[in-house]
């Protein structure tokens, strides 16, 4: 129930930087799907904990760095069931 | 509405009663009966009901000027190098004290009055003492008339020693000794000459009549009740206050009141376990009473130390102050926030570059042109690919129209364009949340910085701290009329909207029409919101502004070049 509200929050969040400030910052999108519609497909497909926990493995690859861990291309959110260690 | 009037009312007048009853009303009499009762039930009436700091609770009604209540009680002279005020001998409360170097405001010669006597309006005092159990034991109160001993100027190495006697065979002495700073230290003393043992529980306590005039009440910075008790944090707001009692206890700390730019805490003898409790009893009242007495037996002595601060909110005097006296965190009595492994490095940064340039708005413009550098590569190569991607969305709205309906083939297309055309990938969203702290870090020290108070910039800006006194309904003065504070846009105020639009036209515009309806009004949305906000933060964001427009204009500039 909360761990619901959680996600209708941050979805709701998502919609409004989305609409807000993401035109702000321009279209800086390393990845696709954008980090945005990761975001919140995740949280639709695997509830609170491991979407958010996805969420932020995808944001902390979202840079041009290589050897800190930065990617880019398409990049699914994963099937469920998938265990996280699987992601790799 | 009327009915909860009413309401509130009752609660407020029921309330009125039961504090009358608590506290004021006659001492609780403990006869010997209770007092010989399991010591566990003996405990809960301590905590309870039984000892309460000795506070006459005789509320002062009367507003008379804080001149004439000065007059009125005989005083003990202070003064060192950054405060002066006085010690009222009646009651030994330390209740009149201003800021030497601080100016009420930058026209006047007056300086800030921060302490005030409890019958002048916005009365503001600190009393140390003893507590017994059930009042039984006659203690100093606040009507007690002191009497000084020898030294009567108190000021650096020259102490003051006060003495008051019970009639009872109980001698009190409050020992004061200031520093050179905002410290002090008070030693106090009971001397038993009686024949029986007592027990005395030393206290002391801050009461506030009002809440400060200048009260922000904004968000981003704590004003109120604070206090840090066994390493933590607490932060209690006026109205919380007025609406509940908050006690707690603790191993160690300190308690206090803080306002924008200056403070007042109270910290107990380390050591001593103590009680700490926040209350609104006609007054706003911060006070710790220790947990354990001081046992005097017949004939000999006890003593209790407590230290006091009354100060300007300076930040190498009160880290020095939290260092050397060894309190723990009371640096976190300035408000730095979530981000204060950033902001406080940050305001020793901007602090230097002050005492560098001697004018706190070109530290400003320094500072910001430093974080810029530091993010420029990475502002650079996002700028880049954003020019190059702006190039191709004619191609791209190609691809959208023609994978419509099959977000993964467009997603692939686009990809494959990418790869066709050679573009690196943006630099993605994470570079964007890495200077999000940076924003915030910046913007809070601006916010709550004392050193950036009354500091000049250039032409009309007299005090970075306050808002840009110009507006364009009076056409920036040449009308000879004021208009209402709402309608007070300044100069940078405007400039700062200005460069916010500019630097959103270098941006693509949204795509949906509502959409760029709004982004249209944000800049004058923003303008209108930072008109009232201390014109050093504006200074900052316009400049801030004008280095990225700078950046972006030049690179996308190149890049055009290149891909034609």
């Amino acid at each position: 129930m909360l761990s619901n509200i959680i996600v209708f929050l941050i979805l709701s969040f998502i919609k409004f930087y989305n609409f807000f400030i993401s035109p702000l910052l321009g279209v800086r999108c390393r990845f696709l799907p954008t980090c945005s519609e990761y975001c919140s497909m995740s949280l639709e497909k695997h509830g609170l904990l491991r979407g958010v926990a996805y969420s932020l493995k995808r944001i902390i690859r979202c840079h041009p760095i290589k050897i800190l861990g930065g990617a880019s291309g398409i990049d699914l959110v994963p099937v469920k069931n998938y265990k996280p260690k699987e992601l790799d | 509405m009327e009915n909860k009037n009413v309401f509130i009312a009752i609660a407020l007048s029921m309330s009125v009663l039961l504090f009358w009853s608590a506290f004021v009303d006659t001492p609780q009499p403990i006869d010997g009966q209770s007092s010989k009762a399991s010591s566990s039930s003996k405990k809960n009436k301590i905590t309870n009901s039984g000892i309460v700091p000795s506070i006459d609770g005789s509320t002062v009604k009367k507003n008379i000027s804080r001149k004439d209540s000065l007059k009125k009680t005989n005083r003990i002279l202070l003064e060192n190098e950054k405060i002066k005020g006085s010690i009222s001998l009646e009651g030994a409360t330390i209740d009149d004290l201003s800021f030497k170097n601080y100016k009420v405001d930058i026209e006047s010669n007056d300086i800030v009055q921060f302490l005030n006597p409890i019958e002048s309006k916005n009365g503001y005092f600190i009393e140390s003492g003893w507590a017994s159990i059930g009042n039984r034991i006659k203690v100093p109160t606040n009507k007690s008339i002191w009497r000084a001993i020898g030294n009567n100027v108190l000021s650096v190495n020259n102490p003051v020693i006060l003495e008051w006697n019970n009639g009872s065979n109980l001698i009190f002495r409050q020992k004061i000794e200031i520093d050179d700073n905002y410290l002090f230290k008070i030693n106090q003393e009971v001397k038993n000459n009686s024949s029986e043992q007592v027990e005395l529980y030393p206290y002391a306590q801050l009461t506030r009549k009002n809440i400060p005039e200048d009260l922000k009440g904004f968000y981003i910075l704590h004003e109120g009740f604070i206090a840090v008790l066994d390493d933590e944090l607490k932060e209690d707001d006026y109205d919380d206050i007025v609406e509940k009692k908050i006690e707690r206890e603790a191993d160690k700390g300190w308690i206090g009141i803080t306002d924008k730019y200056w403070m007042t805490a109270l910290i107990p003898e380390t050591g001593e376990k103590f009680k700490s409790t926040f209350l609104y009893q006609d007054a706003y009242k911060a006070n710790f009473l220790l947990n354990n007495p001081k046992v005097v037996a017949p004939s000999s002595k006890a003593n209790n130390e407590i230290k006091i601060f009354v100060a300007a909110k300076e930040v190498q005097t009160i880290d020095a102050y939290a260092e050397k006296e060894n309190i723990e965190k009371l640096d976190l009595i300035i408000d730095w926030g979530w981000f204060y492994f950033f902001t406080k490095p940050l305001f020793f940064a901007v602090d230097y570059l002050f005492k560098m340039t001697g004018n706190f708005g070109i530290a400003i413009v320094l500072i910001t042109i430093m974080i810029r550098l530091v993010f420029f590569p990475l502002a650079s190569y996002s700028f880049k690919s954003m020019a190059k991607m702006k190039a191709l969305q004619p191609e791209m709205a190609r691809l959208k129209d023609l994978h419509k309906d099959d977000k993964v083939k467009l997603q692939q297309a686009i990809m494959a364009l990418y790869k066709k055309e050679q573009i690196n990938p943006a630099s993605g969203c994470l570079p964007v949340l890495i200077q999000i702290p940076f924003f915030f870090a910046i913007y809070k020290m601006l916010f709550i910085s004392l050193e950036m108070r009354h500091q000049p910039f250039f032409g009309w800006i007299k005090d970075l701290s306050a808002s840009d006194p110009t507006t364009i309904f009076n056409l920036f003065g040449l009308l000879p009329f004021t208009p209402p504070s709402f309608l007070i846009i300044g100069v940078w105020p405007i400039l700062m909207g200005l460069t916010m639009f500019i630097q959103q036209k270098l941006n693509p515009a949204p795509t949906d029409p509502i959409q760029a309806k709004i982004f249209m009004f944000f800049p004058i949305f923003l303008t209108v919101i930072l008109a009232s906000f201390p014109s050093g933060l504006v200074v900052y964001w316009t400049v801030n502004n004008i280095l990225t427009i700078a950046q972006q204009w030049f690179i996308m500039k190149r890049t055009t070049v290149k891909t034609n």
